[in-house]
């Protein structure tokens, strides 16, 4: 059967971009979370909604499961094949199809980078904000299935609530539209639901994102602490003190090690326990106060020193700093786990104090690199997996910090998503009644089970297992 | 190392690999991937390819060889990763270790092998060849080659840009002078900057000894060798590597000066290449610390207060094409751009994109088809940029980018950095009768 796929999938998009040799199989058997591996049968590269649509028809007709794919830097394995699937790269489409800048639009396909859509309009004053820290190689299709967050989605938001309308086509080929380009739609809010779908619904071909006008200006500061809990607490003063900053960001010891060694080294004492960046934008003429009462708040905290950037170039070094700490990791060691937990502002010393226990408990190198002023945590642990019997211990770990973040009041993603990686840790937080829930709708989208089967939601979650589940429990939902 | 392993690497190869925590977000730098979208023709997918065959998981065979060949090893992956992964020392050990299984034609095994160790290392030969190319050119039998399909029709149009090769080496005259004595410089030639460009090492002399340096040229150096490590002439690079750090033999020169990016590039790298080399590990590393590109060079002097006055035509735009092994390979950005800065009326345009132009070495020799992609692709952007002059600091991106030039219908003179920069600073100097600097 195998060979029949090939040669219809050849048939639709020709040779050049149907792969099937088995180095080119190899190198995308795992995207940026390379903890578990699959050998799909083969990648596809489409170029258009039709050719998509296309190509879902022939996989439809033998029913072979799917898994969309943009630049795989995803961390959760969201994008990893679970052997013998279709690998649909959406890299080719990278365009942008639209532009309208009196109503601050942009249609674009799913493949384009999303550092390439604010370059595409900065010249005109415009942006688009959420800003993962991967934004330089990205995509905005794999941004709309993990509803990624970045530093400056504390202000802005996340992806979510920069998509207006989408079009998606299911795993029979059809193709609908979603949304449209007004801020609101009548009906059920179905972008809502597709957006942070991980590619469980079928495959998105076009996204229709808001832009914003860049702010007219942009302060940034950096606070050096001696002690996490003094870093934590001025976190929380800064918020109290009802200033929004555009981004509030947080590294402590082990991280700053990393990134100092990588390839944007600022300058960090080594000593430092903790840095906070943050950055505030808006009108000129309120800036300067805001920063003086952010430098006020360190200030009360005990902190060590703080800095006002004083040029662009400064300010860029601090954040291509930030933004490259998890590529860092490679400084550590070989490999490294990230956490995406969740918890709420007010719990950030204890549950931080709860992963350095943990860590010297079960003897691992845990760096935290997080997005403070949310709350999203990212632990990354740094391994070797070549270290025998380090791989259990590792995932192991990683639960237990989700479980923290669970009891501490939150929740165990923030932007990174659920993936392959993290399905059995959705019922540190769900019911199975909630996960039944979840279930009945990505079936609405995908009877069959075809589309990035085996992601997001845990394994007993079929449909079968979930009535009878459902029927033993005297809550029969029909 | 170990003889178990399919493809057997060095600890620092292997060092390198692990460091590579597959992120992804060298992705985008990649000239390859930026055409293809696809995963085994990026760097971390290649970085991968080597993993896997060392790990014995892919036969180190043509599946592999062919994602190899196809990277044009611009190292933009190098600046762009957070980790600092050396790319470049895992590509050269993985094809060092695969070209000698490599079938080839035997005419063009030959040819190879002729070229890297006989014609290259060898001034005299390599100008006696490229003299009968001339003849060649002049009696248009490129233009019949390509007519009877022995030669891809993009080379042909490169012949035709080629500047006509001298009978004779450029004389190594002193000029310029009245700085107050400097440092030494050794000089190396280049192989093919010699050739081919004679000019631009005649004011590459001339830059020198108007800031006070004395600019040595040891007789007995050699091509820098890095076209062999490219190729994975492993043994030949080592080889010419050796021949160099004797030639520019410690305590000659406070610096060794390159006017070629590739070269310089290679040159530091001389303490890596030799380090398992009891007789010359320590002399190659002291070697590697004095080599400097020329815009390092001339930059470092101007802030220890050794410059030039220079000008152009008021209004004139220059466009700076960052040469691969200059900007990833050498981290040397802004050197360049401060000395361009420097000239009296120039006005700078910036690309904006620091993509390879798809010279690289051979490659627009072996990979043509993807090499004028990346050329073209980097010629919409020159275009847009709207200067008169791009200036570039490698011979090979300087033939490329009059080659693309041609291809996108512009008007644009390409300037070696050397040249520009002596052509301005001739403009100030009294007017001599001899016409010396023309």
């Amino acid at each position: 059967m195998a060979e029949t796929v090939l040669r219809e999938l050849e048939h639709v998009l020709g040779r050049r971009r149907v792969l099937w040799r088995p180095e080119e199989l190899l190198t995308y058997e795992a995207d940026a979370n390379p903890l578990e591996r699959g050998l799909p049968l083969a990648v596809v590269q489409p170029e258009s909604t039709p050719e998509v649509a296309a190509v879902l028809k022939v996989l439809h007709r033998h029913r072979v499961p799917y898994v969309p794919r943009g630049a795989g830097t995803g961390l959760s394995g969201g994008a990893t094949p679970r052997g013998g699937d279709v690998v649909i790269s959406l890299t080719a489409m990278n365009r942008v199809l639209e532009l309208d800048l009196p109503n601050q639009r942009a249609v674009v396909q799913p493949g384009l980078v999303n550092l390439h859509l604010t370059r595409a309009v900065q010249g005109d004053g415009y942006y688009y904000a959420p800003d993962p820290s991967s934004q330089m190689a990205c995509t905005l299709g794999g941004n709309v299935a993990e509803n990624a967050g970045g530093p400056h989605c504390l202000k802005y938001g996340v992806t979510t609530n920069h998509v207006l309308g989408l079009t998606v086509v299911l795993s029979d080929g059809s193709i609908l539209r979603l949304g449209g380009k007004a801020p609101d739609t009548p009906g059920y809010d179905l972008v809502g639901v597709l957006v942070g779908s991980e590619g469980t619904m079928g495959v998105v071909t076009e996204i229709t994102v808001r832009l914003l006008r860049r702010p007219e200006r942009v302060r940034t500061c950096l606070a050096l602490f001696d002690r996490v809990e003094d870093a934590a607490d001025a976190v929380a003063g800064i918020t109290a003190r009802g200033i929004i900053p555009a981004a509030l960001e947080m590294m402590d010891r082990v991280a700053i090690s990393a990134v100092e060694r990588g390839t944007y080294p600022v300058g960090y004492p080594s000593d430092a326990a903790a840095v906070l960046i943050a950055e505030v934008d808006g009108l000129a003429a309120s800036l300067d106060e805001q920063m003086e009462r952010i430098v006020a708040v360190c200030q009360e905290n005990r902190v060590r020193e703080v800095r006002v950037a004083q040029s662009e170039t400064e300010r860029a070094l601090w954040w291509n700093n930030r933004k490259t700490a998890f590529g860092a990791m490679g400084k550590l060691a070989p490999d490294y786990y990230v956490q995406d937990g969740v918890i709420p502002r007010s719990r950030l010393t204890e549950v931080l104090r709860g992963i350095a226990d943990l860590a010297r408990q079960e003897g691992l190198v845990i760096a935290n690199v997080f997005h403070a002023g949310d709350g999203n945590l990212h632990p990354l642990i740094a391994y070797d997996r070549r270290q025998p019997g380090i791989v259990p211990k590792v995932v192991a770990a990683g639960s237990a910090i989700l479980r923290l973040c669970v009891e501490a009041g939150g929740s165990i993603s923030g932007e990174h998503g659920i993936g392959l990686e993290k399905r059995e840790d959705m019922r540190l937080q769900f019911t199975e009644q909630d996960l039944a829930a979840q279930q009945w709708v990505r079936e609405v989208f995908d009877p069959d089970g075809l589309s990035n089967p085996d992601k997001l939601l845990p394994t007993p979650a079929r449909c079968a297992d979930i009535k009878s589940l459902a029927a033993r429990a005297g809550t029969e939902p029909w | 190392m170990s003889g178990e392993h399919p493809l057997p690497l060095s600890a620092a190869a292997l060092q390198e690999i692990d460091t590579c925590v597959h992120c992804g977000l060298c992705l985008p730098s990649c000239p390859t991937y930026r055409e293809l979208g696809q995963e085994p023709d990026s760097p971390r997918g290649r970085i991968y390819l080597v993993k896997a065959a060392h790990e014995g998981r892919l036969d180190p065979g043509p599946a592999l060889y062919e994602h190899l060949d196809l990277c044009l090893g611009c190292l933009a992956c190098q600046s762009a990763c957070p980790s600092g992964v050396g790319y470049g020392t895992i590509l050269e050990e993985a094809r060092a270790h695969l070209e000698p299984e490599r079938p080839r034609p035997p005419m063009l095994g030959w040819l190879r092998r002729y070229l890297l160790r006989r014609v290259l290392p060898e001034p005299a030969r390599l100008r006696r060849l490229a003299r009968l190319a001339e003849w060649g050119r002049r009696l248009r039998l490129h233009r019949l080659a390509a007519a009877l399909r022995l030669m891809p029709r993009h080379l042909v149009a490169m012949a035709d840009l080629i500047p006509p090769v001298r009978r004779r080496a450029w004389e190594a005259g002193a000029a310029g002078g009245g700085a107050e004595p400097g440092p030494r410089a050794g000089l190396l030639r280049g192989c093919v900057q010699e050739v081919l460009f004679p000019e631009t090492n005649a004011a590459t002399r001339r830059l020198l000894a108007r800031r006070g340096v004395a600019v040595e040229e040891p007789a007995t150096q050699t091509c820098c060798g890095a076209l062999h490590a490219h190729a994975g002439d492993a043994e030949m690079a080592r080889q010419l590597a050796r021949r160099n750090v004797g030639a520019f033999g410690a305590g000659k020169a406070d610096y060794i000066v390159v006017n070629a990016a590739g070269c310089g590039a290679h040159m530091k790298r001389y303490g890596h290449l030799l380090h398992d080399d009891p007789d010359y590990a320590v002399a190659a590393a002291e070697f590697s610390r004095r080599v400097r590109d020329l815009t390092e060079l001339l930059a470092d002097l101007a802030a220890a207060g050794r410059t030039a006055p220079a000008t152009v035509a008021a209004g004139d735009t220059a466009l700076y094409q960052d040469p691969c092994h200059l900007a990833h390979g050498q981290r040397v950005r802004q050197p360049p751009r401060r000395l361009l800065a420097g000239v009296d009326g120039l006005a700078l345009a910036e690309l904006g994109d620091d993509a390879c132009c798809g010279s690289a070495g051979f490659y627009n020799l072996t990979e043509h088809e993807m090499s004028l992609r990346v050329l073209d692709r980097k010629m919409q952007r020159v275009c847009a940029a709207g200067a008169r002059i791009l200036v570039t600091a490698n011979p090979g991106c300087l033939l490329q980018m009059r080659l693309g030039a041609r291809r996108a219908g512009l008007d644009l003179e390409v300037l070696h950095i050397a040249d520009l920069l002596d052509r301005a600073e001739s403009a100030c100097e009294p007017v001599k009768g001899d016409g010396q600097h023309g």
